[in-house]
């Protein structure tokens, strides 16, 4: 019982710690500067506290947690950790976002708070209500940070897009959910697969069926090929530091689940794994296409994250479920956070604002103006592209050797070239950085002190990730 | 038994008595003011149901009515709870506790927010 307490200690912290920051902003003492330090300090916090976790209970590397309802294994906390990190550094990137567009009350750090709360219940839910439950908790705070900026109307425009759509998905996994509960009568990841083990899967009509629908909604949430449209405006219309939080915070924990949901059993596997085949491939040619066309930064980050999502779907394809560490998932998956969050931090200092520079060519000759910033985003494109000796290359290495260690050699070509196709996009805006004569001084970005912080320290990330090993 | 029936007898005929009885008083008694607006069909906040959707209307129903959802939960969970008590002991009462304070910390929240307030 302390035990189970204990492992869920992070959990705990980030929930109270919203809580609180919630009623701090109901008596409205604070500044919006002092509620990023807070916010900050109970992920820092949280983030510590999992460390430990991961560090000290190494020998019981797997533990249900309320009779099942939850289960903690060394995968769940890597991704809990992520995710705390996730937290952490959009709570700074924020802090010097909201000097420039002053829509911020107190309560969008509670609600990142709240949202990282669903998100660490999302990666050790191993049933399917507790699935529902925490993807809803997650979601709704998301929904109201997409659309925090109210008087914007291409913020009301992508929450209401993203409002519905997300809905329609979470009708899904509950129609998804209601179905393999009927086929195999249990909830339970452990106890589908013992069901699925005795009787086969495509035997089980309702099982199929259900478990057909909730792929559908984790491809939602992921932004997988079929329902990646939603992603483009979405993530143009949130406020940058969210975007970034939900590029990378909100995928790591649908992979997550996704992956413990795909894992139940070799043969539900299987059955899935030729479809995941052809959704990574066109998930990451679709999103490479859209990429390509874009002219606004942020649309074309969100559709180089579509592109992403492609390379994690090769991963969870090349998984296999007997010895199942995830490690590969989870290494992409800092790699590419720890890209993404930083050029969201940059972009939360360098637009200015109300977001007054959002194309190519407003960073045109950044490089002259702002070196030190030009060089990280520079850095951070150079590791979403995947060049060595940055965290993205290593992730992509890990993703293709355990692609073609699987034997999907098909699927390794394919995440190469679509590889080499998305340096269209990430070189252009280097280019424009570097190569061009300065339009404007970039005056307005000179005094702020977190969110620069925060790119330094990703950069620092950047190369420390890519120097840590992993057993693929 | 025989007097539970006579007794549950006299209550339905006092039920079918006195009902028609104060509802056709009512109708004799009670000042009868008739209008435009009394007839109208009645939704809360909205001020025409004939016509065009695209109206503005008042969102203070809307938010009773949900935090009226949301206390409504919280009753309807502990009914169970109060059932098995006994059996849940310590631990029981304490997740109840939790629970309360959590819905606590909420309602503090929206009276410091002025939700309740009727403007």
């Amino acid at each position: 019982m302390t035990n189970d307490f204990m492992l869920l200690m992070p959990l705990i912290i980030t929930g109270v710690g919203a809580i609180a920051l919630m009623l701090i902003a109901a008596y409205d003492k604070v500044t919006i500067e002092q509620a990023s330090m807070a916010s900050m300090g109970v992920f820092g916090l949280a983030f510590l506290v999992q460390l430990s976790n991961t560090i000290g209970t190494a020998v019981v590397p797997y533990d249900t947690v309320f009779n099942g309802m939850l289960v903690i294994s060394n995968f769940t906390k890597v991704a809990g950790l992520i995710i705390l990190a996730c937290g952490f550094f959009t709570s700074m990137s924020a802090h010097s976002y909201f000097k420039q567009n002053n829509f911020c009350t107190t309560e969008f750090y509670s609600l990142v708070a709240f949202s990282a709360c669903g998100m660490l219940l999302l990666t050790m839910s191993q049933e399917l209500i507790s699935v529902f439950i925490s993807l809803e908790i997650m979601s709704l705070a998301i929904y109201i940070l997409v659309g925090y900026d109210r008087q914007n109307k291409r913020a009301a425009e992508a929450v209401m897009k993203y409002l519905m759509l997300g809905a329609f998905a979470g009708a899904f996994l509950t129609m998804g959910t209601a179905l393999v509960y009927g086929g195999v009568g249990s909830t339970k990841f452990a106890l589908i697969g013992q069901a699925v083990a005795a009787n086969g899967f495509f035997t089980n009509p309702a099982l199929v069926c259900g478990a057909f629908f909730i792929l559908v909604a984790f491809l939602f949430k992921v932004a997988a090929f079929p329902f990646h449209a939603w992603v483009i405006d979405v993530y143009d219309g949130a406020a940058a530091p969210v975007t970034g939080y939900m590029a990378t915070g909100l995928k790591t924990a649908v992979f997550a689940v996704f992956a413990n949901f795909l894992v139940v059993d070799e043969t539900m596997r299987a059955g899935w794994v030729n479809y995941l085949f052809y959704l990574s491939i066109l998930t990451m040619f679709v999103g490479n296409l859209i990429a390509i066309g874009q002219t606004s930064l942020k649309r074309m980050l969100a559709a180089s994250g579509i592109v992403h999502t492609g390379y994690l779907l090769i991963a969870l394809v090349a998984v296999s479920s007997e010895h199942f560490s995830g490690s590969v998932i989870l290494y992409y998956l800092g790699a590419y956070s720890v890209g993404t969050l930083g050029i969201f931090a940059a972009l939360s200092y360098l637009g200015g604002a109300n977001e007054k520079r959002q194309t190519f060519d407003d960073f045109k000759g950044l490089a002259r103006v702002r070196p030190y910033s030009a060089a990280a985003i520079a850095i951070f494109l150079l590791s979403m592209a995947g060049i060595p000796p940055t965290a993205g290359f290593m992730g992509k290495l890990y993703i293709i050797t355990s692609a073609i260690s699987a034997g999907q050699v098909a699927l390794a070509v394919f995440g190469i070239i679509s590889s080499i196709l998305s340096m269209w996009y990430y070189l252009r805006l280097i280019i424009n950085m570097y190569f061009h004569e300065a339009v404007e001084g970039f005056e307005d970005t000179a005094d702020f002190k977190f969110a620069p912080a925060c790119t330094f320290i990703l950069v620092v990330c950047v190369f420390a990730i890519s120097l840590y090993p992993i057993a693929v | 038994m025989a007097t539970e029936l006579v007794l549950s007898a006299i209550a339905l005929i006092g039920i079918a008595v006195i009902v028609p009885l104060i509802m056709s008083l009512a109708k004799f008694l009670g000042p009868s003011a008739g209008g435009e607006i009394k007839n109208d069909p009645y939704e809360s906040g909205i001020k025409r149901m004939i016509g065009f959707a695209d109206q503005k209307f008042s969102v203070k129903f809307y938010l009773l009515a949900i935090l009226f959802l949301l206390f409504d939960i919280e009753a309807v969970f502990m009914y169970p709870w109060a059932v098995s008590i006994r059996e849940l002991g310590w631990f029981g009462f304490t997740e109840m506790v939790v629970f309360m304070v959590l819905l606590l910390t909420g309602l503090i929240y929206i009276l410091k927010k002025g939700v309740l307030n009727w403007r």
